[in-house]
């Protein structure tokens, strides 16, 4: 997807993630699995849908977005465009979580900067092995 | 002609492995459930079995029902109807609960809907990689004391249903296509 392979925060400091998800059961999901894994996280933040994460990203400093695509009130598409706009978000990591992963809905979002697609239903390894390549930087999928 | 004019109904029979692999992809990656095929007949001993939708908070048997519509290269209804104890097992396995944590409706309500939208949406990317669909938010149902599904065995044609058990319980997923510019509701 992206071309941004740094690591997404310096060596050492702990991670501030977004997790966007209509779902709280999902949400909750994301977050458990995200503490399980051996990645230092400072702060979970929680969104129900795009214009939720918007607030959450005027007001805190956050590291990797981790959205889904199919919410009412804005689509994580439309989040990503909107990011997509502004000039202090670019360092952003965005991470899709969906279970669309048909070739059609990954072309809709290939130019909006997502560094990961991760198709539903997912093992937790993936979230780890996803946490662990994005605090290391390297091998872009 | 437009194309949407040009879009073909499906039959379920076209899609009935699809959208059994997917009930199990789903059930075994994201709920940890011991999930198997179940025959009709087998189906409905389990229904009647008088524990199988027992065992809730409240002590009456319950199931839910929830469906989730989707609209793409064709659309239709998937349906899924499960005892809510499977519910209450599904939710504490999605999320790591144990099992005297609390359970509020409201948080089994969305695991269940969260089940269904991802049976949908794992079905129809398996089915149609190339073809991108809108799935609306699952519409939950905590059905009245005494309902139960019935085995619908006319799985001919534009509907169908597939029947499991998850962790020994009974569930039915089924789906309905429409024609375009129909609801399949």
């Amino acid at each position: 997807m992206g071309d941004d392979q740094a690591a997404v925060s310096p060596p050492g400091r702990p991670l501030n993630i977004l997790i966007v998800d209509d779902s709280a059961m999902m949400r909750a999901m994301i977050k458990r699995v995200a503490g399980l894994c051996d990645v230092p996280i400072a702060n979970v933040y929680e969104a129900s849908n795009g214009a939720e994460a918007l607030q959450v990203l005027e007001t805190r400093q956050v590291d990797a977005l981790f959205t889904d695509i199919n919410m009412p009130v804005m689509t994580g598409t439309d989040l990503l465009r909107e990011i997509g706009r502004r000039a202090c978000w670019k360092d952003l990591t965005r991470v899709i979580i969906s279970t669309d992963g048909s070739e059609a809905r990954r072309a809709e979002v290939q130019d909006l900067n997502v560094r990961l697609y991760i198709e539903k239903p997912f093992r937790p390894e993936v979230m780890r092995d996803v946490l662990t390549e994005l605090t290391a930087g390297p091998d872009v999928r | 002609m437009s194309s949407q004019n040009s879009r073909q109904v499906p039959t379920f029979a076209e899609h009935r492995d699809a959208v059994a692999a997917a009930v199990v992809e789903v059930s075994e990656n994201s709920f940890f459930a011991f999930v198997a095929p179940a025959e009709p007949d087998l189906f409905s001993e389990l229904v009647n079995i008088p524990s199988a939708a027992e065992g809730d908070a409240s002590g009456e048997g319950r199931w839910l029902r929830t469906s989730v519509s989707f609209d793409g290269a064709f659309n239709g209804v998937v349906e899924v109807a499960m005892p809510e104890r499977l519910a209450r097992e599904l939710l504490a396995s999605f999320v790591g609960l144990g099992p005297d944590d609390p359970v509020e409706q409201e948080e089994l309500v969305d695991s269940t809907g969260e089940f269904v939208n991802q049976v949908c949406g794992t079905w129809l990317t398996r089915a149609c990689h190339h073809r991108r669909f809108d799935l609306t938010p699952p519409a939950v149902e905590r059905m009245p004391v005494g309902w139960a599904p019935v085995v619908d065995e006319g799985s001919a044609g534009e509907r169908g249903w597939v029947y499991f058990t998850l962790n020994d319980q009974p569930v039915s997923v089924g789906v309905r296509f429409a024609p375009f510019g129909e609801s399949a509701t």
